[in-house]
């Protein structure tokens, strides 16, 4: 593991445990709680519980014939997952690869799944009544790839629909 | 239901289903050895064994229906009844019912759904005599000569079940004797009035063999063991297996990287004592893994007599329904191969067989008026072959000629006029197996529904394996299967495009060859390589992949590449290396890349892509071809 994950994992795990006290509480105003991943000056978020783990960039294998956000297949510990660049999913321009870059591997109905993004901020608690629909479809890029947005004081948060992500393969 | 009386239940149905299986075989066998009493007390135990369990478990239609079928079956072993064709019909469709009771047994848990009472009064029928012709006294049967065994003629004696050897079988086996030798002598005791002299003795009056080879037989026969106890075994669930192979997997990677970090720290740091003992310790960990991996292997290994052992029942229904006269001999029943394997070839193989007595094999009247023996034969052989099982599908049947499959193909649009001219005459056979190629005049239930062919090639190139025909008309067909030991860990020819790396099952690939650019020649826009007297087709990989190519390169590598009788070049730029990889299991977002079969892992970690030959080739031939591509 390398020294970032061990930074995040921990925060995670006590970010989780946590997310289960305020569970119980059934206080009346639920708190959600997400990875917040920088792409350009955009913050994306994603659930927490979807996270199984941050990694720094490792080589991509291209694969052909694939839509143009599917980066490629990577090998995580024997497995072979593929990875989306969330950057070309959300039609958002491109950056460099920089010693910040991660892939952020979550869990999408039981199969793995890792996304570019170009950094990992945090572990940000919001409540959910702080979440509001997605704007109107068409108003941006990657609106059918958004559950929702989520405004935190002046920041504005764009939650990733994850199980979006399955579909994207079927539309392409 | 409780876990616990599920997992009972599950038990039952398990066991309950490998019994069936076996008397399946065990029944078309008794059919030709009638009086073979311990076979039939060993059918008589099974079902009554399944009917104790079925009780307990109160599954009362499936005790009705076993109770009835064992009280005939104690009939005829107690020989106060012959067996007879129409016995074993019967007998043959109650194990089918029993077989359909427990598929309802395994989806509703109740054995209420399955019609039992027209089976139930055949039974009866057959029980009081009332079906059945007089049962015959069994003084009256003629009493088996040793000589069948010797003759091993039908797929019965084949069978593993049969009997301890015979003295002639020893005789044979251990060299003492001649087969010849031993025939003339049994034909000689045939031929005798009783009582017949013993084999033994007119051997040695005919000075085949010596006293001393007789004794040591006749000891040998003696010490035969009795009916073989059964191995010390444990029932493992696939699926354990499966992870555990998995798991394998990951360390042969794991070795491999290993071994080349290790090779690199030797190359730097060469008198370093310890990077010595590394190297000690990473061959060591190299072997074991490799013994390992082997008997992790041999544990998913099946002798393929689990796939042969549906067939007699099946050529046995399928010609009586024919009114064709068939004999099947199986070889190499003990040749073992992978469970995945071993589940996916079933269904071809069927497919086959019925194919062969369909089409192949013709009626006895046919037969005769061409000069042939009114039994068609039908042979299955598998046997292992380096690194692949191979099992060869041979009937004496009318062969499929040439000129039908060329009308046809044409006919259905599969080929145009000018490519058939290019092809030779085993390439022409293999047309039948394309997509909608059927040979039969007529659509029978059995056969001819034009999907066969191409479904058997589909499942079996699915494993990695190939299918071949041969046919002479007039004297039969042979089908040749090959399929790969195991379907986990292949071959793998390492290429480069690019800076890409792929990987080209080795098993596919016939030879490779350097080339400048201007050795590529062009026919209608296609490129094309002369390679020895053959136009080779080409795929630029680089191409095909939409990869984004820099420099004009002047030397290439043409990987060629086979599927049966088609050949492709496949245009690389460096050829790597040849590994072993073990093939992982990719998510869906890649299964419908064309011309990738699957993905491994290579020694440094790095994900590379494995080749789907099969797809380049068709490819190649629909280029080929334009015509026939919608």
């Amino acid at each position: 593991m390398s020294a970032t994950e061990q930074q995040v994992q921990p925060h995670i795990q006590a970010a989780a445990d946590n997310s289960a006290d305020r569970l119980a509480e059934k206080s009346a105003d639920d708190l959600l709680q997400f990875v917040i991943c920088l792409i350009g000056r955009e913050e994306f978020a994603v659930d927490v519980l979807s996270v199984q783990e941050i990694n720094r960039i490792v080589e991509v294998t291209r694969v052909p014939k694939t839509p143009p956000y599917v980066e490629g297949v990577i090998n995580l510990r024997g497995r072979i997952i593929p990875v989306l660049d969330l950057r070309k999913l959300f039609g958002l321009t491109g950056a460099q690869q920089t010693t910040q870059t991660r892939i952020v591997v979550v869990s999408v109905q039981a199969r793995l799944v890792g996304l570019i993004v170009d950094s990992v901020e945090e572990v940000l608690r919001v409540p959910r009544s702080a979440i509001e629909p997605p704007p109107s479809v068409g108003t941006m890029a990657g609106a059918e790839f958004t559950q929702g947005v989520g405004r935190i004081d002046d920041r504005l948060l764009i939650l990733v629909d994850l199980s979006r992500l399955l579909l994207a393969r079927e539309a392409a | 239901m409780s876990d616990e009386m599920q997992e009972i239940l599950n038990d039952f149905l398990t066991e309950s289903n490998e019994m069936l299986e076996v008397l399946d075989q065990r029944f078309v066998t008794l059919e030709s050895d009638p009086t073979n009493t311990d076979l039939l007390n060993e059918i008589f135990r099974a079902m009554h064994s399944m009917k104790g369990s079925a009780g307990f478990l109160g599954f009362n239609h499936l005790v009705d229906v076993a109770h009835r079928g064992e009280n005939i079956l104690n009939k005829l072993r107690q020989a106060e009844m012959a067996v007879s064709p129409a016995i074993i019909s019967v007998i043959l469709e109650t194990i089918d019912v029993i077989k359909a009771i427990m598929a309802d047994i395994r989806e509703s848990g109740t054995d209420n759904h399955v019609a039992t009472a027209a089976i139930a009064s055949k039974l009866d029928d057959i029980l009081n005599g009332t079906a059945q012709s007089a049962p015959q006294a069994p003084a009256h049967v003629e009493p088996t000569p040793a000589a069948p065994k010797v003759e091993a003629s039908t797929p019965a004696q084949e069978a593993p079940a049969a009997p301890a050897p015979t003295l002639g079988e020893i005789l044979v086996n251990d060299g003492l004797a001649s087969k010849e030798q031993v025939f003339d002598a049994l034909t000689t005791q045939q031929h005798q009035p009783d009582p017949k002299t013993p084999l033994g003795e007119i051997l040695l009056q005919a000075k085949a063999i010596t006293e001393r080879a007789l004794d040591q037989a006749l000891h040998k026969q003696e010490k035969q063991p009795k009916p073989v106890e059964e191995d010390a075994t444990i029932r493992v669930e696939t699926k354990r297996l499966d992870s555990v192979m998995n798991l394998v997997g990951e360390l042969v990677l794991g070795r491999n990287r290993l071994i080349k970090i290790g090779t690199q720290l030797e190359q730097q740091h060469e008198s370093d004592p310890q990077v010595r003992v590394l190297s000690e310790t990473l061959a060591q960990l190299n072997l074991v893994t490799t013994d390992l991996q082997l008997a992790v292997m041999k544990t998913r290994m099946l002798p393929i007599k689990k796939v042969f052992a549906k067939l007699p029942r099946m050529v046995r229904d399928l010609s009586q329904k024919l009114n064709k006269q068939v004999h099947l001999e199986m070889r190499g029943e003990e040749t073992e191969l992978d469970k995945s394997v071993a589940d996916e070839i079933g269904d071809p193989l069927v497919h086959l067989v019925r194919n062969a007595i369909d089409h192949g094999i013709e009626t006895p009247a046919e037969r005769q008026a061409k000069g042939k023996a009114g039994e068609g034969h039908l042979t299955i052989a598998a046997s292992q072959e380096g690194n692949s099982i191979v099992i060869r599908i041979n009937d004496d049947g009318r062969g499929i000629q040439v000129e039908k499959v060329k009308e046809k193909a044409l006919a259905k649009g599969l080929i145009s006029e000018a490519e058939l001219s290019t092809m030779e005459h085993r390439e022409i056979l293999n047309l039948i197996f394309l997509p909608g190629f059927s040979t039969a005049e007529k659509v029978t239930d059995v056969s001819g529904r034009g999907v066969g062919m191409d479904v058997v090639r589909t499942n079996i190139r699915k494993i990695n394996g190939s299918v071949d025909l041969e046919s002479e008309p007039g004297k039969g067909s042979q089908i040749i299967i090959k399929l790969p030991l195991t379907i986990a860990i292949i071959q793998a020819l390492m290429v480069e495009v690019e800076r890409s790396i792929f990987a080209i099952p080795l098993s596919t690939v016939i030879e490779a060859v350097r080339i400048s650019r201007s050795e590529i020649k062009t026919i209608n826009g296609r490129e094309v390589l002369h390679l020895r007297d053959r136009v080779l087709p080409l795929i630029r990989l680089a191409q095909e992949f939409d990869i984004p190519t820099d420099a004009d390169r002047e030397r290439f590598y043409v990987v060629v590449a086979a599927l049966g009788d088609r050949r492709v070049g496949v245009v690389v730029d460096e050829l790597r290396s040849q590994e072993e990889v073990v093939i992982k299991s990719i998510w869906d977002y890649l299964e419908t890349v064309k011309g990738v079969s699957g993905a491994t892992i290579t020694g440094e970690g790095k994900v590379v892509l494995i080749l789907d030959t099969s797809e380049l080739v068709q490819n190649a031939q629909a280029w080929h071809n334009p015509g026939i591509a919608a």
